[in-house]
């Protein structure tokens, strides 16, 4: 039986495991679809995963069109969520994951929560600028940032003070 | 808005109701995100007087609103008109066809971080919502 090195798609382990003709072959292909679990478990865990881009782009198609609240609300447009997809993109590796939504005027939210008054709440707004909120105990921080393709370092810090136990 | 019926002025110990008709902004442990409270684009956020309302009558409202929006109702937050009020906000009377006791929280600072900062500090001030009952379905 071969096991190239270089098959490392989900149907690959298919295949492997059809092929699979010895114990040490069949203990191989359990191992790779084990480690393929853990992979796409990581993904989903991780705010740049699969879930946190699956949730973010379910939040744009549901409020695309203006008067997606039945009162008015404007359109969450594909700018706010190219912004939106991009500032996902540029959190660290490992960062929590945030909730999603939109506000009445079309921004795109992201919400990190560690209780009701330990919450940080990001707006994404189509031209690049990002406004922030955020309740820490008895003090708050709030304001706005450009987002020029990094997080700014504010929001890091408000990141980690909100989901740090 | 109905120029016909006259209210009374909303005083600060009065409860208030914020019908909620997406479930994304309710969280796991049943209080709301800040979304919720963010005004635009109204210069008010609608909220319901509980003046003289039995809960009856309060998810009869609900299901109303529910019915003009093409939403269904979900749930509700109830806070005090004193909640807004902290923030320099005023809660004034503002009926419209079908519901006296709506009202309208204005006097919203322009800035949108501002505006969410209150939104949040609302949100917590609101604990967790009221789900709708089945019988009210």
């Amino acid at each position: 039986m071969i096991v190239g090195a270089s098959e490392s798609s989900p149907s690959s382990h298919r295949a492997v495991h059809s092929r699979a003709m010895s114990d040490v072959a069949i203990l191989v292909g359990k191992e790779m679809r084990l480690g393929w679990s853990h992979l796409l478990e990581s993904l989903a865990l991780d705010s740049r995963g699969a879930m946190g881009f699956h949730e973010l782009f379910r939040v744009y198609e549901e409020c695309q069109n203006a008067g997606w609240d039945g009162h008015g609300a404007a359109p969450v447009s594909e700018a706010t969520y190219e912004q939106a997809r991009e500032f996902l993109e540029a959190l660290p590796l490992g960062a929590p994951g945030p909730s999603f939504g939109a506000e009445a005027d079309g921004h795109i939210t992201m919400e990190w929560y560690g209780g009701p008054r330990r919450t940080l709440s990001v707006s994404i707004t189509p031209d690049g600028e990002i406004h922030y909120a955020a309740l820490l105990g008895a003090s708050k921080s709030f304001g706005s940032e450009p987002f020029l393709g990094e997080s700014p370092a504010i929001v890091l810090d408000l990141i980690r003070r909100v989901t740090t136990k | 808005m109905s120029e016909s019926v006259s209210m009374p002025p909303v005083a600060s110990g009065e409860w208030l109701a914020r019908f909620v008709f997406f479930r994304n902004r309710i969280r796991h442990d049943g209080t709301l995100k800040a979304d919720e409270f963010v005004p635009f684009p109204h210069t008010g956020l609608s909220v319901t007087r509980h003046l003289r309302l039995t809960e009856a009558d309060l998810w009869n409202i609900g299901q109303d609103i529910a019915r003009q929006r093409g939403k269904p109702v979900l749930a509700r937050a109830d806070l005090q008109a004193s909640s807004f009020e902290r923030h320099r906000l005023r809660v004034i009377p503002a009926p419209v066809d079908r519901n006296a006791n709506h009202a309208e929280v204005v006097g919203w600072p322009p800035e949108k971080s501002s505006q969410k900062i209150i939104a949040i500090e609302i949100a917590a001030d609101a604990g967790r919502v009221r789900m709708m009952p089945m019988e009210s379905q």
